[in-house]
């Protein structure tokens, strides 16, 4: 076979570019020295002001019949061969990018058949002709779904181009997908990005790898950083979406809350902890060392999970169904009154296209709001109970909620997981990077034609940490030097409800899985910090500022998805331990695949707010601060990750790859690790073994 | 997945000549984002792996009214608004984490459940939800303000939940980084 030659300098072309845009950047930035908070002069505001454009719900993505794919999805990779662009290398190579072979076929294909199919493209940015929000205009601000949804953050700003933001489709808003448990997803993902690195609008990297965040399957479904795929590829990743310890707990299918809604407004038993169930998800690009970049570009996107608990019909009254504020009109996931929100800070430049720092390696900051992508929207509401899922969408920036009027909320959820109890709450925690809060906010309270708005309290100027929160008040008086401390989405009350609001929010949502009798199998520490080292030098391996200490052996290193530095038994429980070893930042770190319980912070069980006692995903370890985890590793194997979600430091060294491996047959020990290419997916051994991995 | 031993992926990662071109190229990639890196951070990053933190604790004993002000026997409904009466201790913490590159900055604490409050008019007991970590800049003298949930202690109270504020003036050693008084108040918001 012929080789790629020209693959090496086609790929190397975009960091010369890089690296002469880094220098006009930081000309530029010099230039601007006193621009708060992005180190790039001030987006132009082109006019606009805050709450003069409706904010749009998400995109419901379509439900397709598994049949209606072609190719067929396979257990194992299709490696069907293709011409490769010359662009790629040429040659040939397979039309999905999935790495080959049994290691990487999907677990649990024949079990949970996949039944409904996605068929999504990444492209660059055009306009919308097929908005689905999923509901009436009423109820989505007035927007006529007919007219096209054109891919800018204003209407009074021009369009992003299609080199410049990147998403699911290449549309605005961004995409919603629906699923219930016991019903396999199979979320095929075509790469029609530029073939042409450089192609790129500065930022941003062609090849991508999504994240289905925080997923319960297997390995080969989670995006692994490593396992990217390219243009002109495919990639199907299988959702089987079943609870957690399906193989061992209510193996029979008996217990009543462990089920999943019917079409009828029923519910079917399945296997599993009910304890484990799980609602509110997002899925986004994973490249190494590309993370910031390509989310940035708009590859994120909101995934709810419908159980017989959280049903998305409030008003199925089976003594199953919590009624959390849904609607009525569909057996599930009824998105009248239950709204995805995502929070995300941009930059543009003097032409309105998005702008990014990608030497910025201490995290990067927009200066204007953005929610679901519109710039500081408003939102008609009815005067009832809403929920909100809320995700923290941004690069580096975190976020601290509070009503204009201080109101109470109900926290209901963190990180995709129902609380054991709801929380009440003037002024929500920091909201860390890909943090997900879900609140319940009760309009009844307001007159019809009033406002009300929410704020962000907590001022950032760098990407390191935030600098401080304010308190409502000052917050309001907008005299923060953060253009995104403030109001950032005005709620209009519009009306009463034409039905009576039936929803609830139960004292008791879903308690925390009781892991008392499975022993600890190992305690691990993690020390998260900058002066990582780089110890391996191969292909798989990253050199940054940032890095991870393990166990307290060793230099912090370097990400390297070669090396093996955690891998727990398969059915085992651990305790980790995340420390912050670098002083005074902040790191939100995201363990992908298990959920975890936080033991304590600090070392202290009564420093556990009441909104981080339940199941989570991202741990944020507050400058000097530690937080200490347990989770159970079960169900599925494979190859997974563990980083920090400012993800500016994730691409720059702060992640490491561990694995579980150990569960008897079908799993590898250790497992080799993939290398990506346009001509096809091969396998090394791991570079590096840590000394406690196993 | 089928059952294979690490034997028989080993082929697999032969270095054929494809392989170590292929390899090769990414690593180019990897070597410029490297060198990259190098200047990036030379330019712009900034080390922060010393640090050094200090903590401490303070009770601060308030009492004030919260809710609205009705007159005693006016007849409010259950549920409806009346004053309530606080008193009881407001927990604070700081934990003052030092940097080389940034200035101090405290994570504060704020812990409110331990307030005692009464409603003026129907004698039922409020409980209320008050805890915040907040960021803050470490000086002398920080006026921190912050507001909680309030709500009768009975089946569904939260749903009803109202607002406070506490206003609270910290005083901090900045050298040891240890508060070293503090006086609050509670009011209505």
């Amino acid at each position: 076979m012929k080789l790629p030659w020209n693959f090496p300098k086609s790929r190397r072309k975009p960091i010369g570019m890089t690296l002469v845009m880094a220098a006009a950047t930081l000309f530029v930035r010099d230039a601007a020295a006193d621009s708060v908070p992005t180190g790039l002069p001030a987006s132009p505001t082109f006019g606009i002001t805050k709450f003069s454009q409706p904010m749009p719900r998400f995109d419901v993505l379509t439900r397709q019949p598994v049949s209606s794919l072609v190719p067929a999805p396979t257990a194992e990779a299709n490696t069907t061969q293709q011409p490769v662009d010359p662009a790629l290398g040429g040659g040939f190579g397979p039309i999905e990018g999935r790495p080959p072979g049994p290691i990487w076929a999907h677990q649990g294909f024949t079990q949970f058949p996949p039944k409904v199919a996605y068929d999504v493209t990444m492209e660059g940015a055009k306009a919308n002709n097929a908005y689905n929000p999923g509901v009436p205009a009423s109820l989505n601000s007035g927007i006529d779904p007919a007219n096209p949804v054109r891919p800018r953050f204003h209407p009074a700003l021009p369009d992003q181009g299609p080199l410049t933001m990147w998403t699911f489709n290449g549309t605005l808003p961004p995409k919603l997908v629906l699923g219930r448990y016991a019903e396999p997803i199979l979320f095929r993902e075509h790469n029609k990005l530029p073939v042409d690195p450089k192609a790129n609008g500065g930022f941003g990297l062609h090849s991508i790898s999504t994240h289905e965040h925080n997923g319960h399957h297997g390995a080969e479904n989670d995006g692994f950083t490593g396992a990217f795929f390219f243009p002109n590829q495919f990639y199907d990743y299988h959702w089987p979406i079943v609870l957690g310890g399906f193989r061992t707990i209510n193996a029979g299918a008996t217990d009543p809350k462990a089920a999943t809604p019917d079409d009828t407004g029923g519910k079917v038993n399945i296997a599993g902890d009910w304890h484990e169930t799980m609602s509110t998800h997002w899925f986004h690009d994973h490249m190494f060392s590309f993370t910031s970049q390509n989310v940035y570009k708009g590859m994120a996107a909101m995934f709810n999970i419908y159980s017989a608990i959280d049903r998305g019909n409030e008003a199925i009254n089976d003594g199953v169904n919590l009624r959390l504020p849904s609607g009525t009109a569909k057996s599930f996931g009824n998105l009248d009154y239950d709204v995805n929100i995502v929070l995300a800070d941009k930059a543009w430049d003097a032409n309105g296209q998005l702008a990014f720092n990608i030497f910025n390696f201490d995290g990067f900051l927009g200066d204007r709001m953005t929610v679901n992508l519109v710039d500081n929207p408003y939102f008609e509401v009815e005067a009832r109970k809403y929920r909100f899922r809320i995700l923290n969408g941004a690069v580096s920036r975190f976020f601290k909620l509070a009503l204009s009027d201080g109101s109470p909320m109900i926290q209901i959820a963190n990180d995709g997981n129902l609380l054991p109890n709801p929380v009440v709450l003037t002024e929500l925690d920091e909201q860390g990077i890909a943090e997900r809060y879900d609140v319940v906010i009760d309009f009844s309270r307001y007159a019809v034609g009033s406002k009300v708005s929410w704020v962000n309290l907590t001022q950032q100027t760098n990407g390191k940490r935030p600098d401080k929160d304010l308190s409502l008040r000052d917050a309001l008086a907008g005299s923060s030097s953060d253009p995104v401390v403030g109001k950032f989405l005005e709620f209009r009350i519009v009306r009463t409800p034409a039905s009576p609001d039936v929803s609830q929010v139960p004292a008791v949502l879903i308690p925390n899985p009781d892991l008392s009798a499975i022993p600890v199998a190992r305690t691990r520490t993690f020390e998260w910090g900058s002066g990582g080292s780089q110890t391996t030098t191969g292909s798989t391996a990253f050199v940054g500022p940032w890095g991870v200490k393990t166990d307290n052996q060793g230099p912090m290193l370097d990400a390297d998805y070669g090396r093996i530095t955690a891998a727990p038994s398969f059915g085992s429980r651990e305790t980790w331990v995340l420390k912050n070893g670098g002083g005074g930042w902040d790191h939100p770190i995201h363990i992908h695949f298990e959920e975890g319980q936080v033991l304590d912070r600090n070392g202290d069980p009564n420093a556990v707010p009441a909104w981080e006692k339940g199941r989570k995903d991202v741990y944020r370890l507050r400058p000097g601060g530690s937080i200490t985890i347990t989770m159970q590793f079960r169900d599925w194997g494979g190859m997974f990750m563990e980083h920090c979600h400012n993800t500016v430091h994730e691409d720059n060294a702060m992640l490491m790859r561990w694995e579980i491996d150990n569960g008897g047959a079908p799993f590898l020990r250790p497992l080799p690790t993939p290398i990506s290419t346009p001509q096809g997916v091969t396998f090394v051994p791991p570079d590096d073994i840590l000394p406690t991995a196993f | 997945m089928t059952t294979k031993t690490f034997s028989t992926i080993e082929p697999l990662c032969m270095n054929t000549e494809r392989n170590m071109k292929t390899r090769r190229s990414f690593l180019t990639v990897v070597l410029s984002l490297v060198g990259a890196a190098v200047g990036g951070l030379l330019l712009t990053a900034t080390p922060a792996h010393a640090q050094a933190t200090a903590s401490s604790t303070y009770t601060v004993p308030v009492s004030g009214t919260l809710g609205t002000l009705i007159a005693p026997g006016a007849g409010v409904p259950p549920g409806s608004p009346e004053a309530v009466s606080c008193t009881g201790p407001l927990k604070i913490s700081a934990v003052v984490v030092r940097d080389p590159v940034m200035p101090p900055s405290v994570v504060f604490s704020f812990d409110a459940r331990g307030l005692s409050c009464v409603g003026q008019i129907s004698k039922i007991a409020y409980i209320n939800s008050g805890q915040a970590n907040l960021t803050r800049p470490l000086v002398a003298n920080d006026v921190v303000e912050t507001t909680f949930a309030y709500y009768q202690n009975v089946a569904g109270g939260y749903l009803k939940a109202r607002t406070a504020v506490a206003t609270l003036n910290v005083f901090y050693d900045t050298t040891i980084g240890a508060i070293t008084s503090a006086s609050g108040a509670i009011s209505a918001f």
